[in-house]
C-alpha cells in the first residue's frame, strides 16, 4: 500500500505501521494518594482502560506530494499530525521524516502573553528552532509581513487573537519548509490578510515542498491535494488519489444541508465608535436590535477589533449607551442577560461535561431543579448527550466548542455574542451550531455574531453592521446591503447581433430605473436594483429594438463587493 | 548499539539546535521575574539581605561563640539554600506550567527544568555578590581559598539539575508530589545548619547533617569562604558522589518517561 511510485530516495515521510494508545479512564489517578490507596486495594482496573487513537497506520509520502488527511472528528488526525511533527511518541510503530518540518498546528503556541510583539518574535523562533542570528535577519520581514509594526512592543496579552494569528504565521513561514503540516489554517486574520496569507501559502505549495493538509473543507483537500488518506476511529480506510478517497468519504456521509433563512428584519443603526488612545471603546451609542435577531458584525482589520468581544462588552456594561431591544429601552444588562462564546475556550478541562455546566450553572445560583434540566436540555440540543461525562480535555475540538457554546447559554441570556463561532470547525459541528443559532431566533433571543467570514455572516445573519476604521459604516440586511451598491445588480445581455448593441443601448438609457448602462466586450453591461423582478420590463424594453437575446444572466453583487465599495478596501489588494 | 548512536548523535545535535530556546528561556526568565517590580534586579540583592538583617539581630549574640561572623555564615548557607528551592521548585513544575507548548511544539523537553535551573543559577551568582559586599562590610579577611568556591557551586547546580528532572518527572505523574516537596524543603531548611552551628545538633542525630547534601555543599562553601581552609576530601567526595547520583538518577528517570509526559498533562 504505497501511495507513490517506488523510489526510496524520495520518500520523506515514513509511517511503519504506527500506534498511539491513551488511557482513558475516567477517574485518571494523577496524585500519590490515590495510586497508593488503589495499590493496596489491588484496584488494578484504572491500569487497564485503553483506547486506540490509532492504530495500524501505514503509509509513505514522497517528496512533493501533497496529502490530504479526511476524517470527522476525532478519527485520530490530530493525533497523526503531531506524531509526524514529533510532538509525541507512538505507542507502537516508528515515523521517519527527512527534511525541515515546519508545523503550522498551533500558530503561536509558544508565545508568552507577558512579552512583547517583538520578544515573541524571538522565543517563538528559537521554540521553532532557528538560530539568533537568522531572526535578527529575518526581523523585519516577519514585522512587515504580519503588518503589525505599530504594536510590536505591546505586550501580546492586549493583541486580539487575529493579531496573535498573523504573528505565528509570518514567523513560522518565514523560512520555506521541506515539509508543511497545515491544520485548518489556509486562511488567517480578516480579509486582506487571509488573502496575502493564502498567497505565501500557495507559493510553498507550486514549488517542491511536501505538504500534509488535515481540513475539514473536502474541498480544499481537493483543491490543494494530489493524494488523500482517510481515517475513521484511528484505522486507516482508504488511501490513494485524492478524488478517489474524497469521492468515497463523501459518499459515506449524510450531507445535512444548511438552509439559509434571510427574512430580515429592519431597525435602526450604531451610530459610532470612538477610536480611544489606540484602544477602541464603544461610547454612547444606540443600538437598536429585535428580539430574535441574529447581528454579523463584520470589520475589515484587527485594529478596529483589538480584543475583538471586548468593545462590545464594554458597551454593553456602560451606563452611556442606550439599548432599544424593539423599541424599548432596556437598562437591565449585565452579565445576567449577556452570554459571551469566545473563540478562546472557558472550561474547566478536567472535568467533564455535565460538571463543567453544573459548576457554571451554581456560579449563577441557578436552584439546582431547574438547573438540571437546564443541563439536560442544553446538553441535548447540542449534541453533547454522548459525550456528557467525558472530561474535557478528552474530547475533540469540535466537541469542546460546542461545549463552550452551552457553558455560555447556561443562564438563558437574552444575549449571546459570539467570536467567529464556525472558525476551523468540523462539518458536523458546525451544522450543529448553525441549526442551534437559527434556532435562537425562535425563542426571540439577540444573537451578535462577530466573523471575518463575508460567506458566513451573510448566510446566517439577519442583519450586518460593517465596521471600518472605528466606525459602522452601515449596518443593514444582507439582502439590502447587496442591493444598495453599485447602483444594484449587474445585468449581462449577449445579443445574437452584437451590432445592434449601441441601439440598445441607446433605447435602454431612456428606462428610468438603469442606473448605468455600457458595452463591454461586445456584450451589453448595466446596473439597476432589485434586477430580478424588473427582468420582464427589461426584456420588453430590448425586444422593442427588434432584436435577439442569445444570453442574459443576473450577477448579485457578493457581500465581499459591498465591503469593498463601502471600506475602499479590496480583498484583492496586497499592500 | 545502533540505538545508542542514534541517541547521543540526537541528543547533541538537538541540543545545538535549541541552544538560543535555552538562553532565550533563561532570559524570559529572568526578565519577567522582575519586569514590573520597582526595584528590579535589585530585589535579588535585598532579599537575602533582609534576611540575613533579621535573623543577625535575633541570633547574632546567642551564637557568638561558636560563630565568629555570623552575618556571613548565615548568608552563605541561605544562598545556597536559595538556589536550590527556588530551582528544584520551579523544574518541578516546568512541565506541567508549559503543557499547551507540550502538547503542540517538539522541543526536547529537558528544556524546560533546565531553564528554569540555569536562570535561578544566574540569580544565585548574583546574590554572590551579597556575600561579598557583607564580608567587606564586616572587615572579613579575603583569601585565594576562595576560588575554590566554585567546586561546590558547580556541584549543586548538577545535584539541582538532576533533582529538577527527578522531581519533575515525579509532579507530572503525581500531583501532590508539590505539597509533599513544600514541607520536605522546610525541614531541608532546618537540617542543613544555615542559620545555626552544626554543633548543637547532639551525636545522635549528627547522620542528619552527614547524609545531607546541601550541608555538604555548604560546608565546602564556608571553607573556602570563611575558614579559608582545603575541603575536608571525604565531604568533597560525598558532595560529587550526591552530584552525580542526583544527575544520573533524573537524566535516566527523565529519558525514560519523557514520552509519556503529554498522555498526562
Amino acid at each position: 500500500m504505497k501511495i507513490s511510485s517506488k523510489s526510496i530516495d524520495q520518500t520523506v515521510i515514513k509511517v511503519e505501521n504506527i500506534g498511539m494508545k491513551f488511557n482513558l479512564s475516567k477517574e485518571k489517578v494523577d496524585n500519590l494518594k490515590e495510586y497508593v490507596i488503589k495499590l493496596l486495594k489491588h484496584d488494578v482496573e484504572i491500569f487497564y482502560q485503553e483506547f486506540w487513537a490509532l492504530k495500524n497506520i501505514y503509509f509513505e509520502v514522497q517528496k512533493g506530494d501533497k496529502l490530504g488527511i479526511v476524517g470527522l472528528n476525532g478519527a485520530g488526525k490530530s493525533t497523526l499530525l503531531k506524531l509526524i511533527s514529533g510532538v509525541m511518541k507512538p505507542t507502537e510503530g516508528f515515523i521517519e521524516t527527512k527534511g525541515r518540518i515546519v508545523p503550522l498546528l498551533e500558530l503561536g503556541a509558544g508565545f508568552d502573553q507577558n512579552y512583547t510583539g517583538r520578544e515573541n518574535i524571538f522565543l517563538n523562533g528559537a521554540l521553532l528552532g532557528y538560530p539568533k542570528s537568522f531572526i535578527e535577519n529575518k526581523f523585519d520581514e516577519i514585522v512587515d509581513f504580519s503588518e503589525l509594526s505599530d504594536f510590536i512592543d505591546v505586550p501580546l496579552k492586549n493583541y486580539s487573537s487575529g493579531m496573535r494569528m498573523r504573528l505565528g504565521f509570518s514567523i513560522a513561514t518565514v523560512t520555506e519548509p521541506e515539509i508543511l503540516i497545515l491544520d485548518e489554517i489556509l486562511s488567517v486574520g480578516d480579509a486582506k490578510f487571509q488573502k496575502k496569507s493564502e498567497e505565501r501559502m500557495k507559493s510553498f505549495l507550486n514549488k517542491d515542498v511536501t505538504v500534509l493538509f488535515v481540513s475539514h473543507s473536502i474541498q480544499q483537500v481537493r483543491n490543494l491535494c494530489n493524494k488523500a488518506i482517510w481515517l475513521e476511529k484511528g484505522k486507516l480506510v482508504m488511501l490513494g488519489s485524492v478524488d478517489e478517497v474524497c469521492d468515497a468519504y463523501l459518499d459515506s456521509m449524510n450531507p445535512d444541508k444548511i438552509k439559509q433563512k434571510s427574512d430580515a428584519k429592519i431597525g435602526s443603526n450604531i451610530k459610532h465608535i470612538e477610536d480611544f488612545n489606540r484602544h477602541l471603546l464603544v461610547n454612547a451609542l444606540d443600538l437598536h436590535v429585535n428580539k430574535g435577531e441574529i447581528l454579523g458584525l463584520l470589520g475589515i482589520n484587527d485594529k478596529d477589533k483589538v480584543n475583538s468581544l471586548n468593545p462590545i462588552m464594554e458597551f454593553f456594561r456602560s451606563n452611556n449607551n442606550r439599548i432599544l431591544i424593539d423599541d424599548e429601552e432596556t437598562k437591565l444588562l449585565n452579565n445576567k442577560h449577556i452570554g459571551i462564546c469566545s473563540m478562546e475556550l472557558i472550561l474547566w478541562n478536567n472535568l467533564t461535561c455535565r460538571e463543567n455546566l453544573n459548576l457554571m450553572g451554581n456560579m449563577y445560583k441557578i436552584p439546582k431543579k431547574i438547573l438540571k434540566q437546564k443541563v439536560e436540555r442544553l446538553l441535548y440540543e447540542l449534541y453533547l448527550t454522548y459525550d456528557a461525562d467525558t472530561v474535557v480535555s478528552k474530547l475533540s475540538d469540535g466537541v469542546q466548542r460546542r461545549l463552550n457554546l452551552a457553558m455560555a447559554l447556561i443562564h438563558e441570556p437574552q444575549i449571546l455574542i459570539m467570536d467567529e463561532p464556525f472558525h476551523g470547525l468540523d462539518h458536523q459541528s458546525h451544522v450543529i451550531i448553525w441549526n442551534y443559532i437559527q434556532s435562537l431566533r425562535d425563542m426571540e433571543k439577540i444573537v451578535i455574531i462577530n466573523t471575518h467570514n463575508l460567506d458566513e455572516a451573510d448566510s446566517i445573519s439577519d442583519r450586518i453592521a460593517i465596521i471600518d476604521k472605528g466606525q459602522i459604516i452601515r449596518m443593514d440586511t444582507p439582502l439590502n446591503l447587496k442591493k444598495d451598491i453599485k447602483g444594484g445588480d449587474l445585468v449581462d445581455i449577449k445579443l445574437s447581433n452584437p451590432n445592434k448593441n449601441q441601439v440598445v443601448i441607446n433605447s435602454l438609457k431612456d428606462l428610468k430605473d438603469i442606473y448605468w448602462v455600457d458595452e463591454v466586450n461586445g456584450r451589453i453591461n448595466l446596473r439597476m436594483k432589485d434586477a430580478i423582478i424588473k427582468l420582464p420590463l427589461l426584456i420588453d424594453k430590448i425586444k422593442e429594438s427588434n432584436v435577439h437575446l442569445k444570453n442574459l444572466s443576473v450577477h448579485q453583487n457578493t457581500l465581499g463587493e459591498v465591503f469593498t465599495e463601502l471600506t475602499g478596501i479590496s480583498l484583492e489588494e496586497s499592500k | 548499539m545502533i540505538f545508542d548512536d542514534r541517541f547521543s548523535h540526537r541528543f547533541f545535535v538537538n541540543f545545538i539546535k535549541y541552544r538560543f530556546l535555552l538562553i532565550e528561556l533563561i532570559k524570559r526568565d529572568i526578565k519577567l521575574k522582575y519586569r514590573r517590580s520597582v526595584l528590579g534586579i535589585f530585589w535579588s540583592f535585598l532579599e537575602p539581605l533582609l534576611f540575613m538583617i533579621v535573623l543577625t539581630i535575633i541570633f547574632s549574640t546567642f551564637f557568638k561563640h561558636s560563630i565568629p561572623n555570623y552575618p556571613v555564615y548565615l548568608l552563605t548557607g541561605r544562598v545556597m539554600f536559595s538556589f536550590l528551592a527556588g530551582a528544584t521548585n520551579a523544574s518541578m513544575r516546568s512541565i506541567y506550567l508549559n503543557a499547551s507548548m507540550l502538547k503542540k511544539l517538539y522541543v526536547p523537553k529537558y528544556m524546560y527544568p533546565l531553564g528554569v535551573t540555569l536562570s535561578n543559577f544566574v540569580t544565585f551568582l548574583l546574590s554572590i555578590i551579597v556575600v561579598f559586599l557583607v564580608m567587606i562590610v564586616t572587615q572579613a579577611p579575603f583569601s585565594l581559598y576562595m576560588f575554590l568556591a566554585i567546586i561546590p557551586f558547580i556541584l549543586l547546580l548538577l545535584f539541582v539539575i538532576g533533582a529538577g528532572l527527578i522531581l519533575a518527572t515525579l509532579t507530572v505523574f503525581f500531583r501532590d508530589i508539590e505539597h509533599l516537596y513544600s514541607v520536605f524543603i522546610i525541614l531541608l531548611m532546618y537540617s542543613s545548619a544555615i542559620f545555626f552551628p552544626p554543633s548543637i545538633i547532639p551525636a545522635k542525630y549528627q547522620f542528619v547533617l552527614t547524609f545531607n547534601p546541601l550541608f555538604a555543599y555548604i560546608s565546602l562553601f564556608r571553607d573556602s569562604f570563611i575558614y579559608d581552609k582545603l575541603f575536608d576530601p571525604m565531604q568533597l567526595l560525598f558532595a560529587i558522589t550526591a552530584s552525580i547520583s542526583a544527575m544520573v538518577i533524573g537524566l535516566l528517570l527523565f529519558y525514560k518517561y519523557q514520552d509519556k509526559f503529554i498522555l498526562h498533562i
